[in-house]
C-alpha cells in the first residue's frame, strides 16, 4: 500500500508543488530543483518507452502466432522495427542508413497519412452540410458564407461574404474557442490539484 | 521574488485551488451537488451494449497526449468502460500513443476488469502502444478499426490534427462514435464525424458522473464558481475598456 499509493502521492506532491512554484517564483533554489525534476521526467519517459517497445513486440508476435505466420503486416513491422533499432544503435543517428530510413520511409509515410485529412474533411463536410434541423441549417449557412468569403471568386459572387466571414471568424469563432479554452484551463487546474494531493485515484491505478 | 507578469496569476491560482479545496471538503461532509446529464457519457452504456449485441470489439483511445489533464479525464472514462466491457463480456481494445500514458492506461484497464470481478478476462495484448509519432499513431488506430471491425469507437482525451482521420475511419466502418477533447480546434471535427461529443471541460465531469466521487463533485462545483468569476471579470473588463479605463488590464498583467 505504501509503495503503491502513499509513496507515489508524496513524490507527486513534492514534484508538482516545486514545478508550480518555480513557474511563479524566481528563487534560484526552487528553479534548480524544478529543472532537475523536468530532467528526471525525460529519463523516466525513456524507461516507459522501453515498456511500449516490449508491448509492440508482444502484440505482433501474438498476431503472427495466431495467424500461423500469415500476418504479413505484423511480420513487416517486427522486421523494420529490428532493422531501425540495429541501424540506430550500431551505425548511429547521423549515419546515411538511418537518415535514409527517416527521410525516405518515415517522413513520406507520415505525409501520406496527413494528406488523408484533405479527403476526410471533404467527406465530413458533405455529411455535416445537410440541413436536417435548425442547427444543421445554421451550420450549412455559416459554412457557405465562410467558404465564399475565403476564396477570390466568392468575393465576386457575393461581396458581402468577405466582411461577414471576418466577423464570423473574429467574433463568433474566437468567442466560442476562448470559452472552451478558459473552461478547459479551469478543469486542468482541478485535475492537477487532485493528482498533486493524491485524490485522482485512477492516476495511481486505484478505483 | 515573483516572476514578472505572473503575480496576479499566482494569486488567481491560489484562490482557485483554495475554492476547490473548500468545496471538496464540503462535498466530503455531505453537501448535495447535482450533476446535469451529459448525453456523451450516457451513450457509453449504449456503445458497450451495441458491441455486446453485435459480438464485435469496442475500441477506446485516450488520444495523442502524454499524461496531461485531458488524458486523465479520458482514463477516468476508460475505467468505467473497462468495467462495463468486462461485465458484458465485450472485448475492449485500447490504443495509446505515448509510452508514459501506456503504463497508466494498462493499470486502469486492469483495475476496471478487477472491479467487475473478472480479472482473468483482461488480455494484455488488447492494450496496445502504437507509436509516439502522430501519423504512425493515426495509421495504427485506423488499422485496428478496420481489421477488428469494431462496433463502437470511444475517443476521449487529448487530440490534435489526427482527430478527424480517426473519426472518419470509425464512421466509415459504421461504428457508433463518442468523442471528447478540450482542444477547441478539433471539437468541430468531432462534432461533424461522431454520434456523441463531450464538449471541452465536460470531460472533467467524468469522475463525478460515473462514480459520484465526492472530490470530483466538489471540484466540479468550484470550477463552476470560478467560471462565473471569470465571466464577471470579462463583463467588467469589457465595460471598463469601452469606457476608456485600463485599470483591470493593468491589474491582470501584474
Amino acid at each position: 500500500m505504501f509503495a503503491k499509493r502513499t509513496l507515489p502521492t508524496i513524490i507527486a506532491f513534492i514534484c508538482g508543488v516545486t514545478v508550480v512554484f518555480a513557474y511563479f517564483i524566481n528563487v534560484p533554489f526552487i528553479q534548480d530543483r524544478a529543472q532537475s525534476i523536468l530532467r528526471w521526467q525525460a529519463v523516466i519517459a525513456v524507461f516507459a518507452l522501453g515498456l511500449g517497445a516490449v508491448n509492440i513486440i508482444r502484440v505482433h508476435v501474438s498476431n503472427i502466432q495466431r495467424s500461423k505466420g500469415q500476418n504479413f503486416y505484423s511480420l513487416a513491422l517486427l522486421i523494420t522495427f529490428a532493422i531501425t533499432i540495429l541501424v540506430g544503435v550500431f551505425l548511429g543517428q547521423n549515419s546515411t542508413a538511418y537518415k535514409f530510413i527517416f527521410d525516405y520511409i518515415n517522413v513520406p509515410t507520415g505525409s501520406a497519412i496527413f494528406s488523408l485529412l484533405a479527403f476526410y474533411i471533404g467527406t465530413a463536410a458533405y455529411r455535416a452540410f445537410r440541413a436536417k434541423n435548425v442547427e444543421a441549417a445554421i451550420l450549412l449557412l455559416t459554412g457557405c458564407i465562410v467558404m465564399l468569403g475565403r476564396v477570390p471568386l466568392g468575393a465576386k459572387i457575393l461581396p458581402v461574404s468577405v466582411p461577414l466571414t471576418d466577423w464570423i471568424m473574429s467574433v463568433l469563432n474566437v468567442g466560442g474557442q476562448r470559452g472552451v479554452m478558459i473552461a478547459g484551463a479551469i478543469g486542468f487546474i482541478a485535475v492537477s490539484l487532485r493528482i498533486i494531493v493524491g485524490l485522482e485515484r485512477r492516476s495511481y491505478g486505484g478505483e | 521574488m515573483f516572476v514578472e507578469g505572473r503575480i496576479f496569476d499566482f494569486f488567481a491560482l491560489l484562490i482557485s485551488t483554495g475554492l476547490m479545496g473548500i468545496f471538496m471538503y464540503m462535498a466530503r461532509q455531505g453537501m448535495q451537488i447535482g450533476v446535469r446529464t451529459i448525453p456523451g457519457f450516457d451513450a457509453i452504456d449504449e456503445a458497450v451494449g451495441r458491441a455486446a449485441e453485435m459480438g464485435k470489439p469496442l475500441h477506446f483511445t485516450p488520444g495523442f497526449g502524454g499524461l496531461v489533464a485531458a488524458t486523465f479525464a479520458g482514463l477516468e472514462v476508460l475505467g468505467h468502460v473497462a468495467k462495463l466491457a468486462a461485465q458484458y463480456d465485450v472485448r475492449l481494445i485500447v490504443t495509446v500513443s505515448q509510452p508514459e500514458t501506456f503504463a497508466v492506461t494498462e493499470q486502469v484497464m486492469k483495475q476496471g476488469y478487477l472491479e467487475a470481478g473478472k480479472p482473468e478476462a483482461f488480455r494484455p495484448e488488447d492494450c496496445r502502444f502504437i507509436s509516439t509519432d502522430q501519423w504512425a499513431y493515426a495509421s495504427g488506430v485506423i488499422g485496428v478499426l478496420y481489421r477488428e471491425q469494431v462496433a463502437s469507437n470511444i475517443m476521449i482525451g487529448q487530440f490534435a490534427a489526427e482527430a478527424l482521420i480517426l473519426a472518419e475511419a470509425g464512421s466509415t466502418i459504421g461504428a457508433i462514435q463518442i468523442a471528447g477533447t478540450t482542444n477547441a480546434y478539433q471539437i468541430p471535427f468531432f462534432v461533424v464525424a461522431c454520434d456523441y461529443v463531450i464538449l471541452g471541460d465536460e470531460m472533467f465531469a467524468a469522475g463525478a458522473h460515473f462514480g459520484k466521487n465526492e472530490f470530483h463533485l466538489g471540484s466540479l462545483r468550484a470550477e463552476d464558481i470560478i467560471k462565473a468569476i471569470c465571466i464577471g471579470f470579462m463583463i467588467v473588463g469589457a465595460i471598463m475598456v469601452t469606457s476608456g479605463s485600463s485599470a483591470l488590464v493593468t491589474l491582470l498583467s501584474k
